[in-house]
């Protein structure tokens, strides 16, 4: 093909020099383009949260005055025995801190947490991610660990000025070192593969082989705290099934997460006291 | 400023927006939806080139900044996507609603199935067959039944800014 030729091509070589100037242009300029667009569409996914949360309480201003009595009268019974908790656990904190000084150990890290309202959920084909209400107006830093009752959410990839992005447990972007609860010795856990019209799973490597779980036998796996984003001891799920993986050293299996994970409204953000310890 | 394309990527946003809520509800299921096939069709049907490949680049960082995806892919296939079919829409048929629906359906097909090389073969391999079926039936049921509203909704705000894309497709150098 002659050089003339291929200037007539006209649109597609206008097309190859904006692909050229978008490859060549300064990853800064791309980060602020980034930056600005998710910002721009942020209000629109705020409004549309916010209407979601007004539809809410206009659906609660329909019940029963019997029924709010009842609810209220279970929260005061709640209450009572989270005050209990409470309680138990400060003493429990006194306990280890006095322990950590008389042994000189390196205390664990401490956090704050911040409780968000989901503004967007996204159950993708290849990845799983939640828009929060709350970014770096609320202090969050990238990487921070997002739980809820249930156990683990995800962790913080994105923060923008009033709200951040998880990518959730059950996302292959994920991967978190774990352990089988009252077991010592961590294993590798990973998000996905995810069936559709299914609860949320996540796929185990590496578990020693003296561990045995089965769907009548399932395994409560909790995070294993090495690698410093999650503190030890969270719920990440349940293994369902562990077979030897090629190698015969290890096992790897299937992991059910907890089915809530897909319908959260509310999570809390554990943000790092001391991001230094970390 | 040209208005074509300022509705264009107006309209798209929008329709990135509505696609995001209809995956927020979604997730009970949990499956999901990808529509951002929609945004081609009236570009590469009507549009000149200039107005268009803008539209499309744009549409595409709108998309970008909003999905896990190395930033400006989407937009990249966007505007190779609009350019393949501007160059080529003169020998194709263009009048009635099946043209842009299959346009559409086509495109959507595409940037669906890229999505996974973006990603990179460690996250790709995350899901099941069976969930990229789902879900790519899901989406292209999706683009059928919101097509004809989503061009109507364009071409009524380009009207709104008092251009006529149909008109404009009819005069020397348009589209027709």
């Amino acid at each position: 093909m002659s050089p003339l030729q291929f200037i007539r091509q006209r649109p597609f070589a206008v097309l190859a020099v904006v692909a050229v100037l978008w490859l060549l242009a300064p990853v800064a300029v791309k980060r602020l383009a980034q930056v600005s667009l998710f910002e721009f569409g942020a209000p629109a996914d705020f409004a549309a949260s916010y209407a979601r949360d007004l539809q809410q309480y206009w659906s609660l201003r329909t019940r029963s005055k019997n029924e709010l009595l009842q609810t209220a009268r279970d929260l005061a019974n709640l209450n009572a025995s989270y005050e209990l908790r409470i309680q138990e656990n400060e003493s429990l904190r006194e306990q280890v801190q006095r322990l950590e000084e008389a042994l000189h150990l390196p205390s664990d890290a401490e956090y704050r947490t911040e409780i968000a309202r989901v503004v967007r959920r996204e159950f993708g084909t290849w990845s799983q991610r939640l828009v929060i209400r709350k970014g770096r107006n609320a202090g969050i830093p990238v990487g921070a660990p997002v739980v809820f009752t249930g156990g683990v959410v995800g962790r913080v990839a994105e923060v923008y000025a009033y709200t951040a992005v998880v990518d959730l447990v059950s996302s292959p972007t994920l991967r978190i070192a774990a352990m089988v609860d009252g077991d010592s010795r961590p294993f590798s856990f990973q998000g996905g593969p995810n069936p559709p019209f299914a609860q949320a799973r996540g796929a185990v490597e590496f578990v020693p082989l003296d561990i045995y779980a089965s769907e009548q036998a399932p395994k409560r796996i909790v995070t294993a705290g090495l690698g410093g984003v999650f503190p030890a001891g969270i719920v990440i799920g349940h293994v369902q099934s562990l077979e030897l993986d090629t190698g015969g050293l290890f096992k790897s299996g299937t992991v059910l997460l907890d089915p809530r994970l897909n319908e959260l409204h509310e999570v809390a953000v554990l943000v790092p006291l001391n991001p230094e310890q970390q | 400023m040209d208005p074509r394309w300022v509705v264009i990527v107006l309209a798209n946003a929008f329709l990135v927006f509505l696609e995001g809520q209809l995956n927020h509800y979604l997730a009970h299921a949990p499956v999901s939806v990808y529509l951002c096939g929609l945004a081609l069709p009236v570009a590469g049907l009507r549009l000149r080139f200039r107005p268009g490949l803008i539209a499309m680049f744009l549409t595409g960082l709108v998309i970008d900044a909003v999905r896990p995806l190395p930033f400006g892919s989407t937009a990249l296939l966007l505007a190779t996507l609009f350019t393949a079919w501007h160059s080529v829409r003169a020998r194709l048929p263009r009048d009635g609603v099946a043209p842009p629906i299959i346009g559409a359906l086509v495109a959507n097909l595409v940037l669906f199935l890229t999505q996974p090389l973006l990603l990179g073969t460690a996250i790709a391999s995350g899901t099941t067959a069976g969930r990229v079926l789902v879900d790519l039936l899901l989406s292209q049921l999706g683009v059928v039944l919101l097509g004809t509203w989503f061009f109507a909704l364009q071409e009524q705000a380009l009207l709104l800014r008092g251009v006529d894309l149909a008109e404009e497709a009819r005069q020397p150098g348009g589209a027709l």
